[in-house]
């Protein structure tokens, strides 16, 4: 097994553990809506057109959830199409973050002008300063907060923490509603995308035998 | 043919049940497939198979199949003198079916000393610590039929403290998953006893319904082949087949009262599937069987 597979999945699944943001909970159809759009932009050769973001700005989100969810030997959130999905997101569910967006990513300009002198955009960033780029932005992220209904809260004015969620749900939506590309994100987190199973189910019921009565000496215990 | 009865507000039906659930479910199947004319009331919408899915987005966080929180609110409190919080105390299923539809499916039998406990273990002072009026050889009969009705899957025997029965199980027990298999060479070295969980999952095909495929979406999710022998798919197809028992969706009840004539009590519940109104349905009797956080609202 490549060694990045058990880093990259410990870290999905700690991205899935605090993925409870509330502010989804009323908006599903929408939100099944961002992710087929998600997906079927992914799927076509030809770029769609975006709804909400300029293209300008879909290449700053892109590069910024790239540096989320990065594409190594592994895919990451760019061939997931998530910013398809983000895109979709502002024009639906999450059309009232739009201006988290707008102030984010001049706070993103911002950050890239104060680390890296006469770089403008974080897309114009090599790979490792965008990683700083990125690094800097989440350590500005309010800390997580512990109760569900301050997650509402902070999840819709906190623009690491806005994107942070978008980029997870992008990632890794059920792929029959849309948003993953190909299953990339449940192939990254190793869930199989089979909807039925019959034994042995893998390694540690290859051998089993079927339940063995107890010995009568045992029962006695 | 749809041999659905459809009851008007105006017609006096045997029973008005409340509740569609674990209790709601057997009841509206036993009293139908007996003659009697049954009304169902549901909280929630009447969700089929087909439109259960896999998604943990849909059905765990936003509610598909439970009461939603948000909407919903209830709050809790430790002692009378401090201020009640919102808190999410308690969940249950909000869809024809109630409860079954998302409940994980274990299906265990009391044991013979859970009903004699009092004389058992003692008096525990400030509490009202009894043992049942009834034992468990009066529940054996009825454990039997609803594991042979709804379709439960385990092997009888395996268990050596198992109580008794009169009947194996309707069909052999679902398979062992890895961590099933793991947890039982653990417990067999430290000389305990494991055995197949009785499940109320088919591992063998029914009319209407697939033997489970070992999905692994049982705990929360609805059964999208009808697998699990929850009340929507075990026991109110069997109901609605009579022709005498009608479900109703969407409707909340209101209030409940005894009208002086004619002498039958009545309910006033409100619909939000057709329209958005209050109406008046009439039943011979009422039994209540939603879950007991909304029984609490009722009273």
């Amino acid at each position: 097994m490549n060694s990045n597979w058990g880093a990259r999945r410990d870290f999905l699944l700690q991205l899935g553990a605090s993925a409870g943001a509330a502010w989804f909970e009323a908006q599903w159809p929408v939100v099944l809506a961002a992710a087929q759009h998600a997906h079927e932009a992914a799927k076509s050769d030809s770029a769609r057109a975006f709804e909400v973001l300029t293209a300008d700005q879909a290449i700053q989100i892109e590069a910024i959830t790239s540096q989320i969810i990065p594409t190594d030997e592994l895919p990451g959130a760019r061939e997931a199409g998530v910013v398809y999905f983000i895109d979709r997101a502002l024009k639906t569910f999450a059309s009232d973050t739009r201006p988290v967006y707008e102030e984010g990513l001049a706070d993103v300009s911002r950050i890239t002008a104060e680390l890296f002198p006469g770089i403008r955009n974080i897309s114009d960033a090599t790979a490792e300063q965008q990683q700083q780029i990125v690094a800097e932005l989440m350590s500005e992220m309010s800390p997580r907060p512990r109760s569900r209904r301050n997650t509402v809260a902070s999840a819709g004015s906190d623009f690491p923490q806005v994107i942070w969620t978008h980029t997870l749900f992008g990632f890794l939506l059920d792929p029959e509603a849309g948003a993953n590309r190909d299953y990339v994100g449940w192939k990254v987190i190793g869930r199989d995308p089979a909807h039925s199973f019959s034994p042995p189910f893998g390694f540690y019921d290859k051998d089993y035998p079927g339940w063995q009565a107890n010995s009568p000496e045992t029962d006695k215990r | 043919m749809d041999s659905k009865a459809t009851y008007r507000t105006s017609d006096e039906v045997d029973f008005v049940i409340v509740g569609s659930g674990a209790a709601g479910g057997i009841l509206a199947k036993e009293l139908s497939t007996n003659g009697f004319r049954v009304v169902v009331l549901e909280q929630g919408p009447y969700l089929k198979e087909p439109e259960f899915s896999h998604n943990e987005l849909e059905v765990v966080t936003l509610h598909q199949l439970t009461n939603n929180p948000a909407l919903q609110t209830t709050t809790f409190r430790k002692t009378p003198e401090v201020t009640a919080r919102q808190q999410n105390c308690v969940m249950y299923g909000r869809c024809v079916g109630g409860s079954t539809v998302h409940f994980t499916a274990n299906f265990w039998r009391l044991h013979e000393i859970d009903f004699i406990e009092r004389s058992k273990v003692g008096e525990i002072p400030g509490t009202g610590f009894v043992d049942w009026p009834i034992r468990y050889a009066d529940l054996e009969p009825y454990y039997t039929k609803v594991e042979w009705e709804v379709g439960v899957s385990g092997l009888a025997g395996a268990s050596p403290f198992d109580p008794p029965r009169s009947k194996p199980y309707p069909m052999p027990p679902l398979p062992v998953k890895g961590c099933g298999v793991i947890f039982e060479r653990a417990t067999r070295k430290l000389g305990y006893h494991p055995f197949p969980a009785p499940m109320a999952i088919l591992s063998r095909a029914r009319p209407g319904r697939s033997a489970c495929i070992n999905c692994g979406f049982c705990l929360g999710f609805g059964c999208e082949i009808g697998a699990k022998s929850s009340s929507l798919s075990a026991m109110i197809p069997v109901a609605e087949a009579t022709g005498r028992c009608e479900i109703r969706p969407n409707c909340r009840c209101l209030r409940e009262w005894r009208r002086n004539a004619p002498p039958a009590p009545a309910i006033r519940f409100q619909s939000v599937s057709r329209w958005f109104s209050e109406r008046e349905r009439t039943g011979r009797k009422i039994p209540h069987a939603e879950q007991r956080g909304d029984r609490l609202r009722g009273l």
